[in-house]
């Protein structure tokens, strides 16, 4: 039996090599994902262990805040680094600064801001076991207009000691005197990030507050007792109001966040390789069905001659276990080499990854394997289980065409599931809290085997309808490729699925994307009464000193200025960023369309809340709101409800409240209104002589604010659709294999066909409409799927997204490029039937 | 230069001197080479003429087949030549021999003969739809007629017994009134009440519309439809015999076998 398997691998080693293709590629995208996350999160734990290689404890103050990414801790006072350093078992402690700050490259242009792939601003401290770089040459900074930077950005920005750098801290340019140039540990700097070190005064004036340091490091006498030193520090200070770590504990937990935020990252990524691998299991299911139905009488033979079923079984088990192992092994060499594709693509959509030698766990590789053989026999069990099942007696029978498929069995349990997939997608999406994200998958999951199941009994009807005008224009050729086509109905719909969620993905997130630009559109032009936007143009922290729109206001051109800044904090509880305008003046430049009370009355110890957060959490005017920001906590008065998309926190406070209890304030978008009398063309230059000096400030108005959200909106798409052509491919496999496989089944057919006068081309484009015909299905059925999906989605969105838009030439261009993907896959297999040599295909004798 | 089965009726009872619709002059066929050499033609001249039911007998391996697809254009000579109605096959191409086949050569094969996606009626006037043609519908419903399949045009044919899968090959054969129609052994799977009945219907073929049929065969009962039965052994014809019936070709197969 064992030497049929082989044989059977053999015989069919191209058709197998194809399935396999589909194998490869699922795992590969996997394995590289595995890949490109443990190498990110290798060189970030690196930077870390590197920061506090010499660090004993770090001191700083207890419970920040934190949302989305954004985090903010109370700063500690110069007088508890002094209190430190005279705790006995110290032997030096140093104010630590690690401050948010952009580099202004040479060109003007500005270096994204944060602390992964951005720009951090710190303090120069002397002693090298609390201070992570060395300097190469020059000189570490002294005075306060010096500054040093990294190595790797010295070579990469091309700058020289003895050259200005322009920094932007807190949110307002200042030029430097480069006085020196550092490595970071064995590095020359810590990946991807752009390190600024400065005198501690200066550190304080750019990257935080007078006085003030963002932690303590300390360094302990030799000997001395980490744990017991602990605890002393932690009472000489004062229980409650500073949190004292070991190093080593500070690294562990800075490693798990940064964990926490890949986790998402590679969550986003595997979402993609488990689709392809989705889609795999269709494919490798119909090859092995195929092969098992083309293989009966040779089965029913071996059956007849005594081979039991469990021999058959495990013949064809095996065989799909050997496939596994190969393409899991070549997708595992495959994911190595494309995880520097998605760095690059992930890198292209905004989110830069340092570079490291990848990073090969044993568990990737595990993983690899396992998933190519797990994926390649849980598929192929079904038609291994067909092939044991073959009775003696089928081999005298003639293999009929199948007319199986449409059975009121497979409809139900069609139905039902579908149903249930549905119900538990829109159930998903509904519920808020945890879980609610596996819901919806398992809904789509379902949803999909729902048609899936279905396929074979709608496929029929659906192919005769999608051929109509194929056999009107294709006379015969369109006729014998429509019944083709539909001979098989279980054949085709399993082709066709795998399309399905390809067209499905896609047309789904084309829709949502659709529905939200226009939401957007809609509710900016709705609301949206300023003349100009200064914006920053990056996502995320960072913004303008709120001297800029001092500056605005100034102008006798600008009517109205109010700016919105936002910083995180815990309302009621919950995680949350919390926004801030000008309230007295930000009605007149944004419709926040007030339901209750007024805007300019949210003032000093008042706030406003969305409508549908009100709602929910069943608040009304005059009930009062908790807010714990870093370093303490009020409750705010609700003074208005609003029902607006923007600002998107939900809760408003008036930006006086905001500078009363955050410490650092930067404005992240500017809005104005022009004064009466003057046109905007004339007022333009104007604004945009006064914002110049910011480098990061960027004019819009109304047309370019809106093209900016929806930009975004864009880039996100193009990444979508960027790792959803991976499951599109592995689908046109499908097709070409499945095509491959039933026109050798038909060789006899076709010789016939070729005999009484069917052209070489005549059969070429028979079996190249087939193959349009199985890719319409599946973009019919994809295309249900995305209809229904997004319809869920945007029905879940509301009151943000409340317009349900099918952009119909997007979807048609969808439809065409999948319709001309199943030509192309059936070229091969096209130009294969047209070769067949006639005698030999009919195989009269 | 289309003949009508009409005109060439008249030809054939008109003239005396009949006029061939297909042959072979000196067809050469070897496969492989060396000592593995097969000639499975050897030299082979031979013409049909129109409205002529000819047989073609001979031991397994004789060369029946071969002659057949050579003169069907479903194969090439190594040497010698062919001709349908006055066109000699080697100067075709692939494209022309395929149209030859479509429009002017009418096939019926052992088994097999019928597109299992397509009914009874499809298959019967695919050549035609394959040509873009429209098929003439008087001589179709005769066809179909003789053949008497009128109540099963619209089944498939997996839903057919082997000799209705026949008849239905036999009308199709025909519909497209070609100039020749090629039998390899048409009864060869059909018991010998249902084989009777495919033969009188390709005899009637012959003798109403002046069709011209080739046919191999082993079964000397099929060879007594025939007007005439030729004879292969290795590839060359060795005798021939007019007006054959059942006992005449037994009696001829038996010298044969004894050579
Ligand atoms: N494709 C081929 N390659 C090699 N030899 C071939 C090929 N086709 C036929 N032959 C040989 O040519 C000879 C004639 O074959 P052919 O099929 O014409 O015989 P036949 O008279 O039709 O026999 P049967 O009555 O068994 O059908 C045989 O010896 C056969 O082995
Ligand atoms: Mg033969």
């Amino acid at each position: 039996m064992f030497k049929l398997t082989l044989k059977n691998l053999w015989a069919y080693r191209t058709r197998l090599a194809l399935t396999g293709v589909a194998v490869v590629l699922g795992v590969a995208f996997m394995a590289g994902t595995m890949v490109l996350t443990d190498t990110m999160k290798r060189s970030f734990d690196a930077v870390f262990e590197t920061t506090n290689a010499g660090v004993d404890l770090v001191v700083q103050r207890p419970q920040p805040v934190g949302a989305n990414g954004f985090s903010d801790r109370q700063r500690v006072d110069s007088a508890s680094v002094d209190e430190v350093r005279a705790i006995k078992g110290v032997d030096n402690a140093s104010g630590s600064i690690l401050g948010m700050t952009q580099l202004v490259n040479k060109d003007g242009t500005v270096n994204p801001p944060g602390d992964i792939g951005g720009t951090v601003g710190v303090n120069w401290i002397d002693d090298e076991r609390l201070n992570p770089l060395r300097v190469e040459s020059g000189r570490a900074p002294v005075a306060d207009n010096e500054v040093l930077i990294d190595k790797a950005t010295m070579v990469s920005h091309g700058y020289q000691v003895g050259e200005k750098v322009t920094l932007l801290a807190k949110g307002r340019p200042v030029t430097l005197d480069l006085v020196g140039v550092a490595t970071f540990g064995e590095l020359d700097g810590p990946p991807g990030t752009v390190l600024a070190a400065v005198n501690d005064q200066t550190a304080q004036a750019l990257f935080a507050q007078p006085g003030q340091y963002d932690s303590i490091v300390v360094a302990a006498e030799k000997g001395t007792d980490i744990d017991v030193l602990v605890a002393d520090v932690e009472n000489a200070l004062g229980a409650g109001n500073f949190e004292v770590m070991t190093g080593a504990q500070d690294t562990a937990r800075r490693q798990d966040d940064l964990h926490q935020e890949l986790g998402f990252f590679n969550t986003f990524l595997m979402a993609f390789a488990i689709v392809s691998l989705f889609v795999g299991t269709f494919i490798i299911y119909n090859t092995f069905s195929i092969l098992v139905a083309q293989r009966t009488k040779e089965s029913a033979m071996l059956r007849a001659i005594g081979a039991n079923k469990r021999q058959l079984l495990w013949s064809t088990a095996s065989e799909s276990a050997a496939v596994g192992v190969v393409a899991g092994a070549i997708g595992l060499g495959l994911g190595i080499a494309m995880s520097f594709g998605l760095k690059a693509m992930v890198g292209a959509a905004g989110f830069d990854v340092p570079d490291g030698g990848a990073v090969i766990a044993a568990r990737t590789v595990i993983a690899a394997l396992s998933v190519g053989v797990g994926v390649t026999v849980i598929s192929a069990v079904g038609p291994a289980m067909r092939a044991g099942r073959v009775r003696p007696m089928a081999a005298l029978r003639d293999v009929a065409i199948e007319r199986t498929g449409a059975s009121v069995v497979r409809t139900v349990v069609g139905i039902v599931m579908t149903v249930g997939g549905v119900a538990a997608f829109a159930g998903g999406i509904i519920a808020t809290g945890e879980g609610s994200l596996s819901l919806i998958a398992i809904g789509f999951l379902v949803t999909v085997l729902g048609f899936f199941v279905l396929g074979p009994v709608i496929a029929r009807p659906v192919i005769r309808v999608l051929a109509m005008p194929i056999s009107l224009w294709g006379g015969t050729t369109g006729e014998l490729a429509r019944e083709n086509a539909t001979r098989s109905p279980k054949r085709t719909a399993a082709t066709a699925s795998a399309l399905m969620v390809g067209v499905a993905l896609v047309g789904f997130i084309t829709i949502l994307a659709a529905s939200t630009k226009v939401s957007v559109d809609e509710a900016i032009g709705n609301s949206m009464r300023a003349d100009f936007v200064v914006e920053t143009g990056a996502r995320g922290e960072g913004g303008f000193s709120p001297d800029l729109a001092e500056r605005l206001e100034a102008l006798p051109e600008v009517a109205t200025v109010s700016s919105y800044r936002f910083a995180p904090a815990e309302i009621e509880g919950n995680a949350a960023l919390l926004d801030a305008a000008r309230t007295e003046t930000i009605g007149d430049v944004f419709d926040l369309n007030v339901k209750e009370g007024a805007i300019e009355d949210v003032r000093d110890g008042s706030i406003a809340v969305v409508k549908s957060k009100a709602d929910k959490q069943g608040l009304r005017m005059g009930d009062t709101v908790h807010v714990r920001f870093a370093a303490d906590e009020v409750d705010l008065k609700i003074a208005a409800i609003y029902d607006a998309n923007f600002p998107e926190g939900g809760y408003l406070v008036d930006i006086a409240t905001m500078e009363a209890h955050v410490a650092d304030q930067y404005d992240s978008k500017i809005f104005m209104a022009i004064a009466g009398g003057e046109s905007a063309d004339q007022v333009r230059p104007i604004v945009e002589e006064t914002i110049r000096e910011y480098p990061n400030a960027k004019l819009a108005d109304k047309a370019a604010f809106t093209r900016r959200i929806t930009e975004g909106i864009d880039a996100i798409l193009n990444m979508v659709y960027g790792l959803l052509t991976l499951a599109v491919m592995i689908a046109l496999i499908g097709i070409a294999n499945t095509l491959a496989l039933s026109v050798h089944e038909r060789t006899r057919e076709i010789g016939l066909l070729r005999a009484v006068g069917m052209t070489k081309r005549q059969v070429r484009l028979t079996v190249r409409l087939e193959s349009m015909l199985i890719a319409l299905l599946g973009v019919a059925l994809g295309t249900c799927l995305a209809l229904g999906l997004a319809w869920g989605i945007v029905k879940a969105l509301e009151p943000n997204v409340n317009h349900f838009v099918v952009p119909p030439i997007e979807m048609l261009a969808i439809a065409a490029v999948a319709a001309a993907a199943g030509v192309f896959a059936g070229l091969g297999p096209a130009r294969r039937a047209s070769k067949l040599n006639v005698l030999d295909a009919i195989g009269t004798n | 230069m289309t003949m009508t089965l009409d005109a060439l009726r008249t030809e054939v009872f008109g003239t005396p001197a009949r006029k061939p619709v297909a042959g072979a002059l000196d067809a050469v066929k070897t496969y492989g080479r060396g000592e593995a050499e097969v000639r499975a033609l050897d030299g082979v001249s031979v013409d049909f003429y129109a409205g002529d039911f000819t047989a073609i007998m001979g031991p397994s391996g004789s060369g029946k087949s071969t002659l057949m697809h050579v003169l069907a254009g479903l194969d090439d000579l190594t040497s010698g030549s062919v001709y349908v109605g006055g066109t000699d096959l080697s100067t075709l191409n692939d494209k022309a021999l395929t149209k030859l086949r479509r429009d002017r050569i009418g096939f019926i094969f052992q088994a097999f003969n019928l597109v299992p996606t397509l009914n009874v009626y499809e298959n019967i006037v695919l050549p035609m739809t394959l040509a873009g043609r429209k098929a003439d519908r008087q001589w179709v419903e005769a066809v179909i007629d003789i053949v008497g399949l009128d109540h099963r045009l619209k089944h498939r044919p997996s839903e057919l017994s082997g000799g209705q899968q026949q008849r239905v090959a036999v009308a199709r054969a025909l519909a497209s009134r070609p100039a020749i129609v090629f039998a390899d052994e048409p009864t060869g799977n059909l018991d010998s009440v249902t084989g009777a009945e495919v033969l009188a219907f390709m005899r009637q073929a012959v003798r109403e519309y002046g069709q011209t049929i080739v046919m191999v065969t082993h079964d000397p009962v099929a060879a007594g439809y025939a007007d005439r039965a030729i004879c292969l052994v290795d590839g060359q014809i060795v005798d021939e015999l007019h007006d054959p019936n059942t006992d005449s070709v037994i009696d001829r197969m038996k010298t044969l076998g004894r050579k």
